[in-house]
């Protein structure tokens, strides 16, 4: 693990020009706030902590980006509902917090293509404007939490009050955040910047095989093509986990979290038994900055949470 | 089944890709196959090849594309942009083919199983809303015990204006278009990464062309 840290890409300019926002619009994420709504609670606790407050609003819909990109809807829904969704901070001026890799791209995707492009900035104008909504400027920043969890990792450092002494724990990124080039604070085939987190909380980062393997389920194969190519590329990936005797596995997205954790009990019952517990990023730093456990919702993990997470609970 | 026909091609296909505003300009591939070298799907599934889809694009061959089963198998992962030498967006490209491919009646079983979703969203303006009450039950359980609002609910008149976004972007004629557009069976049997022709001697057997 040593060796392969010292090969850090992450962009230290970009994480210098991260800000340390006191005030951010939160996006929710449908597949967090059913599947995982604990790790909606964990980035309120984080934010806190780093005084950060998240503002919502019930009139955001869904970010669409899932249907797009499963074809099942018309571009023109996808953007018009990225031009209203983003007319909402905007409105109330401020930028965004996102902690769904999927809600992440498909916002930041789908706000470049209306600002580049005239013709989808009529579609997305014309849908604020039917909707007496103001347009979409486009100069709001959208982030993604875990970049400004790290921005602050010497805050979060000084702020741990469960050290995760000896847990081994090992990331995986998701693809979303980290295929965004232009901004993203790490290198996509080579980022390291979870290891550095898990290390501020004490914990024993793993380096495993399939690290930088995707989920598989971003647009929807996990309905089409699960047997043929999904659950073999998941289990792949979750065998070579256990191989490296990793115990917690982190993601920053609700849907890759829903394919790692969930997919493990089908390929138990395969006769690959594994058991690793796959919580979101912010799960684990809330639980290290010592927040309840009953706060983090790990009730809704597939997986068992707490025999890995129960010696660090006084 | 028939075998691809010579004149099966089109430098109009590549325009198209350009006008659609979706794919950036990918004459600029320059075939080196990192794509596919970083590709989970060719990794499991070595029929299927990034790099040899982007050059049937590219070459207009757009029967193979339409006909295609291995453009439904992408995970739109992103590794391949993330990878590219020439900055091409390969999963707004593959997007546009499937849109493509569906524009001609194929690839309606890849697309089928998403509609339920787009039809509960519609009403609901959230995606993956469960209906089973019992599920919902342990959602609204879980969720009361963190303090958050019982279920993920958008005001009303979020909802209103969500679906007012079906209507004026064109999204509820697209979907009934879609839904009575028949499936058109795939008849160029290009099926698994490679041209397949009918041997004529023993019907039903395939061999390489
Ligand atoms: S990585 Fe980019 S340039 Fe290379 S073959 Fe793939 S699409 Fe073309
Ligand atoms: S987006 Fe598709 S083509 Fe690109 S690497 Fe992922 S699975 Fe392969």
């Amino acid at each position: 693990m040593e060796e392969y840290q010292r090969l850090s890409l992450i962009d230290p300019q970009r994480v210098a020009n991260l800000p340390t926002p006191d005030k951010l619009f939160l996006f929710l994420s449908c597949t967090g706030s059913i599947e995982y709504p604990g790790t909606e609670r964990a980035v309120r606790i984080v934010g806190e902590k780093l005084g950060i407050e998240f503002v919502e609003s019930v009139d955001q819909t869904c970010c669409t980006g899932y249907m797009l990109t499963c074809n099942a809807v018309n571009p023109q829904l996808a953007l018009a509902s990225t031009s209203r969704n983003l007319s909402i901070p905007q409105e109330m001026g401020l930028d965004v917090g996102v902690f769904c890799n999927g809600c992440y791209g498909y916002l930041r995707e789908l706000a470049h293509l209306l600002h580049s492009n005239p013709a989808f900035k009529e579609v997305g104008d014309k849908a604020n404007e039917a909707l007496g909504r103001e347009k979409f400027r486009g100069h709001l920043k959208i982030y993604h939490v875990q970049e400004l969890w790290y921005k602050q990792l010497e805050k979060l450092t000084s702020l741990v009050k469960r050290p995760l002494t000896g847990l081994k724990i090992a990331a995986h990124y998701g693809c979303h955040y980290l295929a965004n080039k232009d901004v993203a604070i790490d290198d996509a085939q080579y980022p390291t910047f979870h290891e550095e987190i898990y290390k501020a909380l004490g914990a024993t980062p793993v380096v495993y095989k399939e690290r930088r393997a995707c989920c598989g389920y971003s647009v929807g194969r996990g309905f089409t093509h699960r047997e043929e190519t999904v659950l073999p590329h998941i289990t792949n990936k979750m065998l070579s986990a256990a191989a490296a005797g990793v115990q917690l596995m982190t993601t920053t997205c609700p849907g890759c979290n829903t394919a790692l954790d969930r997919e493990q009990k089908t390929i138990t019952a395969r006769g690959n038994a594994v058991s690793i517990p796959v919580i979101d990023l912010s799960q684990l730093i809330a639980f290290a900055l010592g927040a309840p456990v009953e706060q983090l919702g790990f009730k809704a993990n597939t997986t068992p949470v707490l025999p890995v997470l129960e010696r660090f609970i006084k | 089944m028939k075998r691809e026909q010579a004149s099966d091609w089109s430098l109009e296909f590549e325009k198209a890709i350009a006008t659609s505003g979706l794919a950036d300009d990918i004459s600029r591939c320059i075939s080196c196959g990192k794509c596919t070298g970083v590709c989970p799907v060719a990794a499991i599934s070595p029929s299927y090849n990034p790099r040899q889809i982007i050059r049937e694009v590219l070459l207009g061959n757009y029967e193979r594309i339409v006909q295609s089963e291995e453009i439904w198998r992408c995970f739109w992962c992103a590794n391949c942009a993330a990878t590219c030498p020439s900055e091409i967006k390969y999963p707004l490209l593959m997007l546009y083919i499937r849109y493509f491919s569906m524009s001609h009646g194929a690839g309606k079983k890849h697309v089928d199983p998403f509609i339920r979703f787009v039809t509960k969203a519609r009403q609901e303006a959230v995606t993956f809303q469960p209906g089973k009450p019992a599920r919902l039950d342990e959602i609204r359980a879980l969720r009361s015990s963190l303090g958050l609002s019982p279920l993920r609910i958008v005001s009303d008149d979020g909802i209103r204006e969500y679906q007012k976004l079906f209507e004026i972007t064109g999204t509820d004629e697209w979907l009934k278009n879609y839904q009575e557009t028949p499936e058109v069976p795939i008849n160029l049997s290009y099926l698994e990464g490679r041209i397949l022709v009918q041997d004529d001697s023993n019907s039903g057997s395939e061999r390489e062309a």
